[in-house]
């Protein structure tokens, strides 16, 4: 798990269609992270990961009083 | 509103001469002044906000935010983004994916601007890569964008994620202080515009914002490519891109989402075709558009 991901209040929205595709609004590096371990041949879903992780720093994000927005 | 008349030097992001932060917050009794006969989008409404008159957006002077949090859904050379949704816009999408806060500008909690940009400085010290602002629709809430701003690290990489409907007048309160402007060019001709969003004379308005911004700062254009409008949108945004903003990095989209009242158009009940992606992605390619992901 990286720092992003234990922001609270985070909110990723999915929709998932007949045909077993994913659509997905508002990608959050845990969802992405999450997705790219379901189906790891999606390629742009890995990179998205893989950014998520290179970017992540071993500190938590703040709470703040007005964390619950989103 | 004649910025050098009031005595502020705009300079591009960065460059130094006037700190973004000071140009910010420097315009921001101008763009307070601006809501008492409100012209930031093109629709030139005229009503005093301030005083509670409210025009086709319905926003009054608060701005509010129904989401501010660190994403990596948009192109790869901007995240991880940390986003700050306003809620609110000037058009009116059938098919908006944030129908429900975007069509209500109280949606969301009020909008704390140095509270919020000390949220994004904290997502940048971990690791985010660029800031941006969206709705909704942020040019509507010009104030508090400028407060936001004014309020960031002047090196952060600022992102104006916007539908491309501003006003001269608000582009000019723009002016120098976003790296990137992220526009949707989101309809090919009036026809579609009127029917799927209500909004009058968009190709021109469109065209016009993109002109600006490809001039004024690095532009990235968005088309989300609608289920049975490959013909009659993207194609005819895919030719002018090609045509009169050559080389302008282009992110076509294809995984519409039917939300909000997409319901109400026969054609946009579902999702695009997979022959119709290939499709446009072909088309992009013949053009030569420089298409990133």
């Amino acid at each position: 798990m990286n720092a992003f991901q234990t922001a609270a209040g985070a909110t990723t929205e999915l929709l998932l269609l007949p045909n077993g595709e994913i659509l997905v609004h508002n990608l959050t590096p845990a969802m992405a992270t999450l997705l790219a371990e379901l189906n790891p041949a999606d390629r742009p879903m890995r990179e998205r990961a893989a950014v998520s992780e290179a970017c992540a720093k071993p500190v938590q994000l703040r709470k703040h009083p007005d964390e619950a927005i989103g | 509103m004649n910025l050098a008349a009031s005595g502020i030097r705009v300079a591009p992001p960065n460059e130094g001469r006037v700190s973004r932060r000071a140009l910010a917050r420097a315009r921001v009794p101008l763009a307070h002044a601006a809501l008492r006969r409100c012209h930031l989008c093109e629709h030139h409404c005229g009503v005093d906000r301030s005083a509670g008159q409210r025009g086709l957006c319905h926003a009054g002077p608060q701005a509010r935010v129904f989401s501010a949090q660190v994403e990596v859904s948009d192109e790869l050379q901007l995240i991880p983004v940390f986003a700050i949704a306003l809620s609110g816009c000037d058009l009116r999408c059938d098919f908006c994916i944030t129908g429900s806060e975007s069509w209500n500008p109280r949606a969301g909690q009020p909008l704390l601007p140095e509270e919020i940009a000390r949220r994004a400085a904290d997502a940048l010290d971990l690791g985010c890569r660029s800031i941006m602002i969206l709705g909704g629709e942020p040019t509507i809430h010009l104030p508090g964008v400028l407060e936001i701003v004014a309020n960031l690290p002047d090196d952060a990489t600022l992102i104006w994620k916007t539908n491309a409907h501003a006003s001269t007048q608000a582009r000019s309160l723009l002016e120098g202080l976003f790296d990137i402007w992220l526009a949707d060019y989101k309809f090919g001709n009036d026809s579609c515009a009127q029917r799927l969003s209500g909004t009058p004379d968009y190709t021109r308005i469109v065209r016009q914002n993109l002109d600006w911004a490809a001039r004024h700062s690095e532009l990235i254009v968005r088309h989300l490519l609608m289920p049975g409008h490959l013909e009659c949108c993207w194609t005819a945004v895919a030719q002018w891109i090609a045509t009169e903003l050559p080389g302008v990095k282009a992110n076509l989209r294809c995984g519409f989402w039917p939300a909000w009242q997409a319901a109400r158009h026969q054609e946009l009940r579902g999702p695009v075709a997979v022959s119709e992606s290939e499709r446009a992605w072909e088309m992009a390619q013949d053009l030569g558009l420089n298409l990133i992901a």
